[in-house]
């Protein structure tokens, strides 16, 4: 099984409406009004079938109008991945306009980030399809982050006309309802909308359960039940049963006892008991398939049991077209594990460790990490953590360990050396180098035999390996690491070759070797053909740099691209590491004359790694200097003096930097000797200047000045004081006023 | 009915923690909650609210117990509005 599998695609497969689901054609009618509305909201609580309404919509529609559909659950809680999710949805309704590929590549690192970037382009591509499209987002009340609210308002301010956006969800999402209500641009369908009336009642009981019940009756029913359509199709699974059905609905509308407490009851008590056995025993699985069934309940047929369950009762949901995975009805599995919890609750982690071994083994790590998190079993949480990790690390999927590193408790998992390990990992590849160095150091400390979960030869080649691979111990230190990691880890274990191989190839470019560096990077290239893509990228584009200075062009550009095509490939967007990509192709494209291009690509590359001060300097520093030299060509001298300021800084931080103070010298007596421009008298604002000048016009920091011009604080606030002592100004107000009057902005 | 009592704690909508029950309680922030919801529940039922007393009165239940903070009450007003169940009222008892 791929566990590479961001995207998972049952959840943007929209529902098949089931023959015994009622069409409800006054709902579809109101559903009908889209065209003068952005976005529809279908608020309701569990069970009046919002989800079979919209489906029912989308078939209806189907011919005309393309449906994106994306149902939402807890892990979407993300806005980096609701948006993946949602671009991908897009893409499968417009597959001509290929929607998906160069919107995910503008997907950035924060949700903020995200509106800033990706937003924009997801709405000017929706803009350019030639059809209308709706794009459902099914139970968004998983959504609770303010982030993802914040990228949807934002969304639906900016909607295209040929775009409408429906949310469907069981509490009303805390956005600008009432202001979108009040400008004519929402329609709501509510709970009140969705309760049963008589006819659809009707509908139900007699042609969808043919089980004749008359005018009266019906009324009770419905009186009794305020039209709530999961309480009416519990009544009519107990009326299925019932010889005497009058009699029943007489004395169930007599009766004040909530629908589901007692008709859950009765229906769970009608069955067979095998087959309740199944129901209950499954209750347990988020969703269900015929062999994880037969693991965790000891049966052979489970398969079998499941089409014939989801034949009979609508509680029983199927997940695709193939009739493999099932889930069960929100309000159905409530009612099943509650009764399984009161009858046999010693029986419930037994079931959840079945689930969890068989997920394991499956290859479904993370539900197999769920159910031991659900079962508060963190032993095999930790275990599981600690096996499958690097997969997930390895494909740019961080933050889903992150998470699962999250839900363990403190106190056992501090001293666990193993998850020491992998937490240093995670904080490293997200910025968090002096937290990463700390944890290694920890998980070194803590005595350990024999080898780690992963397959890692022993705790200190599991330390050794990090710290040759991001090198934030100093390039001396680094090689140290390389070398020791290979002694440690003997060759056969494959995993981990490419790591190793990396670490002592990076780490021997950094020393100034690069013939020797080269090798292993090709090795590397090609350990890492058949997965490890962010492994791979970074190789690839190391692997460019090196050809650039060997003076082989025309690969060092096809092997950036390469990397670049695996960012976009495997989503690796918003991890901070797609940034050597932009770095090794502007790095080529400088070198073969293509400034402009080349400034663009490095400032992209560059801007993201500025913006993670614990990032490894290494990739930066050949950045900085590319930069360094590109704006020099092109005549911003002050500006190649900026990002060589910068460069020193951070040898300042790693002195001990290998090649970079001698080439970071070379660089600085190359732009002395450069001859500055023309006619440029000490009281004139240089370029660089000028620039700042620019951006005190609006409303932007220092610290947003200097981010903005890839420098840091402190560098615009030199320009700062210099240009108000050209301009005979001290304050920023007079300083734009000036600007203006001279028409330098 | 103590010993039928399944042990876990108060299950909060999607993500039920199953475990024997770590419960911290911290003194001097004790809540007692009086929630009201429509319809009869059976004591069975009510018990998937641990820790909660149960009554029935006029047609609706009455759910009263000590809850530890915020985030266990809204947990469960969650988890009551999953289910299906109507809110009527909340009502905050501690003696203050």
């Amino acid at each position: 099984m791929d566990p590479l599998r961001l995207i998972v695609k049952p959840k943007l497969r929209a529902p098949v409406p089931r023959h015994e689901q009622v069409m409800r054609p006054r709902l579809l009618e109101l559903l009908r009004k889209i065209s003068n509305s952005r976005i529809t909201l279908v608020s309701a609580p569990a069970g009046y079938g919002k989800t079979t309404l919209l489906a029912h919509w989308r078939q209806v529609e189907e011919a005309d109008l393309p449906f994106a559909w994306v149902s939402l659950d807890e892990q979407d809680n993300d806005p980096v991945r609701m948006w993946r999710h949602i671009a991908e949805a897009l893409h499968l309704a417009a597959p001509a306009e290929d929607f998906g590929a160069d919107v995910l590549a503008g997907m950035s690192v924060t949700g903020r980030r995200l509106i800033e970037t990706s937003l924009p382009l997801v709405i000017n591509r929706l803009a350019e399809l030639p059809r209308e499209v709706v794009l459902v987002l099914d139970d968004y009340q998983f959504i609770t982050e303010d982030d993802c609210h914040a990228s949807v308002a934002f969304f639906v301010e900016h909607l295209p006309a040929n775009a409408h956006l429906v949310l469907s969800s069981r509490t009303d999402p805390p956005l600008p309802l009432g202001r979108w209500l009040a400008r004519g641009e929402m329609n709501e369908i509510r709970t009140e909308q969705l309760a049963f009336l008589e006819d659809e009642a009707d509908c139900l009981l007699n042609e969808k359960m043919g089980l004749d019940i008359g005018t009266d009756d019906l009324s009770v029913l419905l009186e009794r039940t305020e039209g709530w359509p999961a309480g009416i199709y519990l009544a009519s699974l107990t009326l299925r049963m019932r010889e005497d059905k009058h009699a029943f609905i007489a004395s169930y509308g007599g009766t004040n006892r909530y629908v589901v407490d007692l008709l859950g009851e009765e229906v769970l008590a009608g069955l067979h008991e095998e087959v309740r056995e199944f129901l209950l025993m499954t209750s347990v699985l988020e969703k269900m398939t015929g062999p994880l069934c037969d693991a965790v309940v000891g049966r052979e047929d489970s398969a079998m049991l499941l089409r014939e369950l989801a034949r009979s009762n609508l509680f029983v949901v199927p997940l695709d077209e193939q009739g493999e995975w099932y889930r069960y009805h929100h309000l159905f599995s409530e009612l099943l594990l509650y009764e399984l919890r009161s009858s046999r609750p010693e029986l419930v982690p037994v079931l959840r460790g079945r689930a969890s071994a068989w997920l394991e083994g499956a290859g479904f790590f993370e539900g197999a990490i769920r159910q031991a998190i659900v079962a508060a079993d963190y032993k095999r949480v930790g275990v599981l953590i600690t096996r499958h990790w690097y997969a997930y690390v390895s494909a740019g999927q961080g933050t889903t360990v992150e998470g699962w590193l999250e839900s363990l408790p403190e106190e056992p998992t501090a001293h666990d050396a193993a998850l020491l390990l992998v937490r240093a990992w995670i904080c490293i590849l997200s910025g968090r180098s002096e937290d990463g160095e700390r944890l290694l150091t920890l998980a070194e400390s803590i005595p350990y035999e024999g080898p780690l979960p992963d397959g890692t030869a022993s705790v200190e080649a599991g330390v050794a390996i990090p710290r040759a691979i991001f090198g934030l111990g100093g390039v001396r230190n680094t090689l140290e690491a390389a070398r020791r990691a290979v002694a440690l880890e003997p060759e056969h274990t494959s995993q981990r070759a490419a790591l190793i191989r990396f670490g002592l190839g990076s780490s021997l470019y950094l020393s100034g070797e690069t013939s020797q560096a080269r090798k292993l990077l090709e090795d590397v290239v090609e350990l890492t053909r058949t997965g490890q893509p962010l492994l791979q990228m970074v190789s690839l584009s190391y692997l460019s740099i090196v050809a650039t200075d060997e003076g082989r062009q025309e690969e060092a550009e096809s092997l950036a691209r390469q990397a670049g095509t695996l960012v976009v490939r495997f989503g690796l967007q918003g991890v901070p590491q797609s940034s050597w990509g932009p770095i090794a192709l502007g790095y080529v494209l400088a070198e073969q004359g293509e400034m402009v291009e080349a400034q663009t690509e490095l400032e992209r590359g560059l801007s993201s790694r500025m913006s993670l001060p614990g990032m490894s300097p290494w990739p930066t520093l050949i950045g900085l200097l590319a930069l360094a030299r590109v704006r020099s060509e092109r005549g911003d001298r002050g500006g190649a003096r900026d990002v060589l300021s910068e460069a020193r800084t951070m040898l300042q931080r790693y002195p001990d930097a290998g090649i970079f103070p001698e080439l970071l010298e070379r660089e600085g007596r190359k732009l002395r000797a450069r001859k500055p421009r023309q006619g440029q008298l000490d009281g004139e604002l240089t370029e660089r200047e000028l620039d700042v000048l620019r951006l005190l016009v609006g409303e932007l920091s220092t610290s947003q000045i200097a981010q903005n011009l890839y420098v840091s604080p402190s560098t615009v606030r030199t320009h700062v004081k210099s240009i108000y002592r050209k301009l005979g100004v001290s304050s920023r107000k007079d300083a734009v006023l000036e600007a203006r009057v001279k028409r330098l902005v | 009915m103590g010993e039928d009592r399944p042990s876990y704690c108060a299950l909060t909508s999607e993500n039920v923690v199953e475990s024997g029950g770590k419960q911290v309680t911290h003194m001097g922030t004790r809540m007692v909650y009086k929630i009201v919801v429509r319809r009869e529940l059976s004591e069975r039922y009510a018990m998937a609210f641990e820790g909660i007393e149960m009554e029935i009165e006029n047609g609706q239940t009455v759910l009263t117990g000590e809850v530890k903070d915020q985030s266990h009450l809204h947990g469960i007003l969650e988890r009551i509005g999953a289910s299906g169940l109507k809110l009527v009222s909340v009502e905050n008892m501690s003696e203050n």
